[in-house]
């Protein structure tokens, strides 16, 4: 369902493209890329709406190669006139370039693989009336005023089309099969929609924060989030110093996000296999290559990472192989990502386990209130600072810095509230001192232009180092 | 050059606190000047100040300098370096030696002579010594050249090694130090100069003595002498130069000597072009005779050539039941093995196109896929032959062997391809071989090889 009259939709842009190739003059190949898009975002600070925006734009990418040469140019009118221009001028471009000579390349069909079906679209999002929206964040503020606490806050929502068109090819087709050369055209059509607020005093002593992001608004439960802020915000007043050291921790899922994102985030069976990244093992001398930690424990075994496209809260962009996939099983290393190219050349076969932004990781039985009971000295990290330092690429060891305070637990109990730190830890070592995993929640992970839904538990963790007091923040 | 830059305004900087603290004090005992007036003191301290801090070697200058017009050290010792390494334009000095000799324009000449004057020879440092060299050479003092090169080996002022180290050298390291002036030296001379060839190689026989353990570069330079020596007629010179050689060549240990056999063995495929094509238009084993006794000084023979090439071994022959390489013609075979043989089809056409006698065989193997998709092996064997013959349209014959692979255990599951027997013993060259069978020369993959090929074809067609 196309959200907005301006936004082009599927028939609009196939319309569009069959004209575009029709202007052109025939020869080489034709590329054209259509993405068309519209947001609406309301921010406040201070309690006090300072923008509300609502904008939408056409983005068509057109590319011609004649004879090897090469030109492109990406325009946002659809108009008949405008569109001739751009041609003619694209053309220009490319018969007044410089021509390549085609490397001769004999060529054949790829196999295609089948495109699975995702949950990445929500009318919710995409027609929330703008009156509706501005109720939902006055709502928003009037519970923190009625807290005396000042806020600020983001709501955006997202709806993103595109489908790309090629017309001719440029290799030569191999053999006298009638399949076309010409990639198929797939349209893809997805929202977003996140929404996250930070309480915090007036004199600036205590903050709180709270977001969550999924595809679709009916998801997000905004007044929960309000009150888990404000929460924060009065369990986190008055933060004292905490001597540098390790402690134990109990890693709220957006903090063990920033963690798991990176060992999620690496598993590349290519790169592994060269020797670089933290899943490669050694080589071998004797075949000239380079082992992988495939089937290895690396983890706590209560640990499992994977990520399935048709699981309606992970919804990501489809790409033709996606399939399901399981990453880490208790603990274990039991997949790495790779391509078709890399599946043909190294294993024989012509199915690829693609790599992507999502992931689940398995929840367990023990509630954060009961990690707190059964803690005598730590701290709980809220959030960690999105622009980690990697110091070891190898071992993943990191640095980075918590974030809206920190609380320290002493005897089974929250005893007060703590300035943030540098912490200095690598996930692999982290996530293999676990005591406890809580249940599995959504987690605020909004991108632009994709989706990386995330289903994080509150993970507890022992000897966590966190290295530095910072005073001066 | 942020470096350079920085240190320049380090040095300007230093220069106006110490001047605003004169004009400070002046100012106390005479009237306020006004501000222009300082600034216009300062200017002109600098522009007389400048030939003392164009002694400091941290000062360097920025490139950006317009030569012609310097009027202060920095300029000038950028005049220099610009000249050393940028022949830019039609007034800048050339990079090589030998064409300093050759007509210089008069403004490069001045602007050179004035550098020498600015700058302080007994600070120099060995690395300012290359473009302070050919300054002295652009002018034509090659009398004060040789005075520079023998007060910096003396150490005059104790400047030979660079001043910005406090810790003293151990006598060791200055013995390096003065080899390494010395080699400048000689190199310089060598290229620049050649009435002074003599001086050159005592200069030369001075670094010999010290760089015990760089005989494969000193006979190599040794080389250059040599060359110098006989295009000049100087006996003399070309005596001594053979002694050397022949004394230092004695003392390499084998691993040196294969090292210089691979250095040299280009070389002399160059130098020996024509007798190379005489002795193969004679015959085949004249060619190999030859190859083998030029190399057989440095231990490194061509045990395959003049051997006999194996008959390529392949499932899938096309012409089926052919026998390569072809008995009685002349073979050219392309065995690609890892290397992607793309590059050199367009050569192996024209070739082919020029000597239609030969015959072009490509052997290659299955890897059980081809471009995007999986394929049996006959399959992809049909698909290599009419990429080749048809696609690629190369007029040859084409050999493909079956190669098996091995699975690594779950869960890494890679499959590993073992060494088939034509790349076990032919992989990754271009073979060319005789009517007899017997290989005359091999080459790696490289479309570069194109004319050496294309000699030797020649030569081989004429074989009586």
């Amino acid at each position: 369902m196309t959200p907005h009259i301006l936004m082009l939709g599927k028939e609009g842009m196939t319309r569009i493209a069959n004209a575009i190739n029709k202007m052109t003059s025939g020869d080489g190949s034709t590329e054209i890329t259509f993405k068309s898009w519209c947001r609406s975002d309301i921010r406040w600070g201070r309690n006090t709406i300072g923008v509300a925006e609502d904008s939408r734009d056409n983005e068509i990418y057109i590319a011609r190669r004649i004879n090897g040469a090469f030109a492109f140019k990406t325009i946002n009118q659809v108009s008949t006139s405008v569109l001739k221009d751009t041609i003619n001028f694209i053309e220009r471009l490319a018969n007044e370039g410089e021509k390549k000579s085609i490397i001769p390349r004999m060529t054949l069909p790829p196999r295609l693989l089948e495109i699975p079906s995702t949950s990445i679209w929500s009318d919710k999002t995409a027609l929330l009336p703008l009156k509706e929206r501005a109720q939902i964040a006055e709502s928003l503020i009037s519970k923190f005023k009625d807290r005396n606490l000042l806020s600020s806050g983001f709501l955006e929502w997202r709806c993103l089309e595109g489908m790309s068109f090629q017309f001719g090819s440029d290799l030569q087709q191999f053999g006298s099969d009638s399949q076309s050369m010409e990639s198929p055209s797939e349209y893809i059509q997805h929202t977003q929609a996140q929404c996250s607020m930070t309480a915090f005093k007036e004199n600036g002593d205590g903050i709180g924060w709270a977001g969550l992001s999924s595809f679709d608004w009916s998801a997000i439960d905004c007044d929960s989030l309000a009150h888990r802020a404000i929460d924060r915000c009065i369990q986190s007043s008055d933060p004292g110093h905490l001597d540098p050291g390790e402690y134990t921790a109990i890693l709220e899922p957006q903090a063990a996000s920033r963690l798991i994102g990176y060992l999620v985030a690496g598993v590349d069976r290519f790169y592994a296999e060269q020797g670089r990244t933290t899943y490669s093992y050694a080589a071998d001398r004797q075949l000239g290559l380079w082992r992988t930690r495939l089937g290895m424990k690396m983890l706590d075994e209560r640990i499992t990472i994977g990520h399935d496209p048709s699981d309606p809260m992970l919804g990501v962009l489809p790409k033709r192989g996606l399939k399901p996939v399981v990453w880490f099983e208790n603990g274990r290393l039991v997949n790495l990502a790779y391509d078709q190219s890399y599946a043909r050349q190294w294993l024989g076969e012509d199915v690829a386990n693609l790599r992507r932004p999502s992931y689940r990781m398995e929840g367990g039985p023990t509630s954060i209130e009961e990690m707190i009971e059964s803690t005598e000295h730590g701290v709980v990290i809220n959030d960690l600072s999105s622009d980690l330092v990697v110091l070891n690429a190898q071992q993943l060891i990191m640095t980075g810095y918590t974030k809206h305070n920190m609380l320290e637990i002493k005897g089974g109990r929250i005893s007060r509230a703590i300035r943030d730190m540098r912490f200095t830890d690598s996930p692999l070592l982290a996530f293999n001192l676990v005591e406890a995993i809580g249940p599995a929640v959504p987690i605020f992970a909004p991108a632009k232009d994709m989706l990386t839904p995330a289903i994080v538990p509150t993970i507890k963790v022992k000897r966590f180092a966190l290295t530095t007091s910072t005073r001066s923040l | 050059m942020t470096n350079r830059n920085s240190s320049c305004k380090a040095a300007v900087h230093q220069h106006t606190e110490t001047l605003s603290g004169t004009v400070e004090r002046r100012s106390s005992q005479s009237l306020k000047q006004p501000r222009n007036l300082r600034i216009l003191l300062w200017i002109t301290s600098i522009a007389f100040s400048v030939p003392m801090k164009a002694q400091v070697k941290s000062e360097l200058p920025s490139f950006d300098t317009e030569y012609r017009a310097y009027d202060n050290p920095y300029e000038c010792y950028s005049a220099v370096t610009r000249i050393h390494y940028q022949p830019l334009s039609r007034d800048a000095l050339s990079y090589r030696e030998s064409a300093i000799l050759s007509q210089i324009p008069q403004e490069v000449k001045e602007a050179a002579e004035k550098c020498i004057h600015r700058i302080n020879v007994d600070r120099l440092s060995r690395l300012e010594l290359i473009p302070m060299m050919r300054l002295f050479l652009t002018v034509d003092r090659d009398k004060d050249a040789a005075d520079i090169v023998q007060r910096l080996i003396n150490g005059q002022g104790k400047k030979i090694h660079d001043t910005s180290s406090k810790s003293p050298l151990s006598k060791e390291e200055t013995l390096k130090e003065r080899a390494d002036i010395h080699y400048v030296v000689a190199i310089t001379y060598l290229n620049a100069i050649p009435a002074r060839l003599t001086a050159a190689l005592s200069h030369m026989d001075s670094v010999a003595q010290v760089w015990t353990d760089n005989r494969v570069v000193l006979v190599l330079r040794y080389y250059d002498f040599f060359n110098k020596a006989r295009s000049l007629d100087d006996k003399k010179s070309l005596q001594k130069t053979i002694h050397q050689i022949s004394n230092i060549e004695k003392r390499m240990f084998p691993q040196e000597r294969r090292q210089m056999a691979k250095v040299l063995f280009d070389v002399q495929q160059h130098a020996t072009v024509p007798a190379r094509l005489d002795s193969l238009r004679k015959s085949t084993s004249a060619y190999v005779a030859l190859q083998t006794a030029q190399n057989a000084v440095y231990e490194v023979k061509e045990v395959l050539l003049g051997t006999k090439m194996e008959s390529l071994q392949g499932e899938f022959r096309f012409p089926a039941s052919a026998t390569l390489p072809v008995q009685g013609k002349v073979n050219l075979v392309v065995v690609p093995g890892a290397l992607p043989a793309n590059s050199i089809f367009p050569m192996l056409r024209r070739l082919k196109n020029k000597y239609n006698a030969i015959e072009i065989v490509y052997a290659d193997r299955t890897t059980g896929r081809f471009d995007t998709q999986l394929v049996e092996p006959s399959q992809e064997a049909e698909m290599r032959r009419q990429w080749v013959q048809e696609f690629i349209k190369l007029p040859s014959s084409v050999v493909i062997e079956k190669s098996d692979a091995w699975r690594l255990p779950e869960p890494d599951r890679r499959l590993i391809y073992g060494v088939t027997p034509n790349i076990k013993n032919y992989g990754n060259r271009i073979w060319l071989v005789d009517q007899n069978g017997k290989i005359v020369h091999y080459a790696a993959i490289d479309k570069k090889n194109e004319l050496e090929f294309d000699r030797l074809i020649e030569a081989l067609l004429k074989q009586r």
